[in-house]
C-alpha cells in the first residue's frame, strides 16, 4: 500500500512539474512575441504600469485604448 | 499493466489540475434558454478600412460605424441597403474641431449625430452638411473624465461618474452638472474612490420611452438597472459574484479579472448586453491566441430577470438592436468585412 501511494504521489508530482514547465516555456515565448509585435506600448512616467497593444480598455495614462494594463 | 494505466491517468490528472486558469465561466447569471445564432456577413462596397469598429447605429437606413483606432475619421456613414460609403465624420487629430478619440455615437430625433471625446472632455454634435455648425459642449472639469454618454432629453445628457462619489451625473447643454445620482454598487467601502470608479467603468444606455437606464461593467459582470423617472434602483445583477476584480497600483485600477460587457442597449421590453468573459490572465499569457470581442448577448427584462442568452458564431465588439425587425447588426473586429447581421426572430 505504501509503495502504491509513493508511486501515486510521484506520478502527480511529475504531471504538475511537466505542465508548469510547459506553461513557463509558452509564457516566455509569448512574452517575446508580444514585445516584438507591440504596436502601442504606453508607459507612464516612473509608474512601471504598461498598457499593451490595441484594444478597448482605457489606459490610465494614455489617450489610446489598449488590450490590457499590467 | 494496471500500474502503467494508473500512472498515465494520474499524470493526466496532475496536468489537468494545473492547466485550469481562472476563466470567467462562473455562473453569475443563469439564463432560462440559450440560442445559437449564425451571422450573415454584409459586404461593404467601398474600401473603407475599419481598424477597430466599436459602435454601430442604424437610423433611417443610414448605418453609423465608429472606429476607435482610426488613422483618419472615427465615424463612417453607409447606406445600409447596399453598404455604400456615404461620408465620414469626426476627424482624428489634436486641432480644434478634431478628435483625440470617440467613445460612442448617439443620434437624436432630428438625425443629428452626437459623440463624446473623453480626452478633450467634449460632447459634440457633428456636422453632416457644409452649412451646419458643430455644437461643442465642454464638460465641467469636476467630472474629471467622462467615458460614455446618453441623451436624457433635448437638453440634458446622462454620463457615468468618474470621481467615485456617485454613479451617474446629469449634464446640461452648457456642460454644467445639474445633479448626481446613485452610488457605485461596490461592497468595498475602503477602496480609493477614483480607483473604484476606474474599476467600475461602465457602458450606459437610456430609453426615454420608459425612463430605464442600464449600466454594464466593462471589467466585470454587473448589470445595473435604474428608473430615472422615479429615481430608484430597480436591480443590480451580479453585484457580488460579478464585481470587477482589480488591484490598486499607484492610484490606478489595474484589472485582474475579466473583460465583461462592452455594449448595452435598453429596448422597449428588454435589455441587451454584449458579454466577453475572457480573463485578463489568459489575455496577458496568450495575447496572440486572444480574439477581441464577445460571443454572448445577454437579454434581461426591464426588472433585471434573465430572459435568454444568444451565443454568436463570431466575436463582436459592439452591436445595434433592431427590435422591430428582430435583428442585431454586429461588429466583427477580427474581420476585414466587420458588418454582420444576426436575425433573432422566431
Amino acid at each position: 500500500m505504501k509503495k502504491y501511494l509513493t508511486v501515486l504521489a510521484c506520478c502527480v508530482a511529475i504531471g504538475i512539474a511537466l505542465n508548469v514547465s510547459l506553461q513557463f516555456q509558452s509564457d516566455s515565448n509569448k512574452a517575446g512575441i508580444t514585445l516584438a509585435n507591440n504596436e502601442a506600448l504606453a508607459q507612464g512616467e516612473n509608474s512601471g504600469k504598461i498598457c499593451e497593444s490595441f484594444g478597448s480598455v482605457d489606459c490610465p495614462h494614455s489617450t489610446i485604448k489598449v488590450l490590457y494594463v499590467q | 499493466m494496471k500500474r502503467i494505466f494508473a500512472a498515465v491517468l494520474l499524470m493526466g490528472l496532475g496536468i489537468t489540475m494545473t492547466s485550469c486558469s481562472a476563466v470567467a465561466t462562473a455562473e453569475v447569471v443563469v439564463f432560462p434558454e440559450t440560442i445559437s445564432l449564425q451571422g450573415k456577413k454584409k459586404t461593404m462596397q467601398d474600401s473603407v478600412y475599419l481598424r477597430y469598429p466599436f459602435r454601430v447605429r442604424l437610423k433611417d437606413d443610414i448605418l453609423y460605424v465608429m472606429d476607435i483606432h482610426t488613422a483618419a475619421h472615427h465615424i463612417h456613414l453607409f447606406d445600409y441597403k447596399i453598404l455604400q460609403h456615404k461620408g465620414s465624420l469626426a476627424h482624428r487629430g489634436e486641432a480644434p474641431g478634431e478628435f483625440l478619440g470617440t467613445e460612442n455615437i448617439r443620434i437624436d430625433e432630428q438625425g443629428d449625430v452626437w459623440t463624446l471625446d473623453a480626452n478633450k472632455s467634449k460632447i459634440v454634435r457633428l456636422v453632416q452638411q457644409e452649412d451646419e455648425q458643430p455644437i461643442e459642449i465642454n464638460l465641467d472639469k469636476k467630472l474629471v473624465r467622462t467615458l460614455d454618454f446618453d441623451r436624457l432629453n433635448d437638453s440634458v445628457f446622462i454620463v457615468p461618474d468618474y470621481t467615485g462619489q456617485h454613479r451617474i451625473s446629469f449634464v446640461n447643454y452648457h456642460g454644467n452638472i445639474l445633479k448626481h445620482a446613485f452610488q457605485i454598487p461596490s461592497s468595498n467601502e475602503n477602496e480609493n474612490a477614483i480607483v473604484s470608479a476606474q474599476a467600475w467603468r461602465s457602458f450606459i444606455s437610456y430609453n426615454p420611452h420608459h425612463g430605464i437606464l442600464a449600466m454594464a461593467t466593462q471589467l466585470g459582470q454587473v448589470l445595473e438597472i435604474y428608473d430615472i423617472k422615479q429615481d430608484t434602483i430597480i436591480e443590480i445583477v451580479g453585484q457580488e459574484s460579478g464585481a470587477p476584480q482589480f488591484t490598486n497600483r499607484g492610484g490606478y485600477a489595474v484589472p485582474t479579472g475579466i473583460m465583461g460587457y462592452s455594449d448595452i442597449h435598453v429596448g422597449h421590453e428588454h435589455i441587451y448586453a454584449l458579454f466577453w468573459g475572457s480573463s485578463f490572465e489568459d489575455i496577458r499569457k496568450r495575447p496572440d491566441d486572444h480574439r477581441e470581442g464577445g460571443r454572448y448577448i445577454h437579454v434581461f427584462d426591464l426588472k433585471g430577470n434573465p430572459v435568454r442568452q444568444y451565443v454568436l458564431d463570431r466575436y463582436i465588439t459592439g452591436f445595434h438592436v433592431d427590435e422591430a425587425n428582430k435583428k442585431f447588426i454586429a461588429l466583427d473586429v477580427n474581420s476585414n468585412q466587420p458588418i454582420i447581421e444576426y436575425a433573432f426572430g422566431n
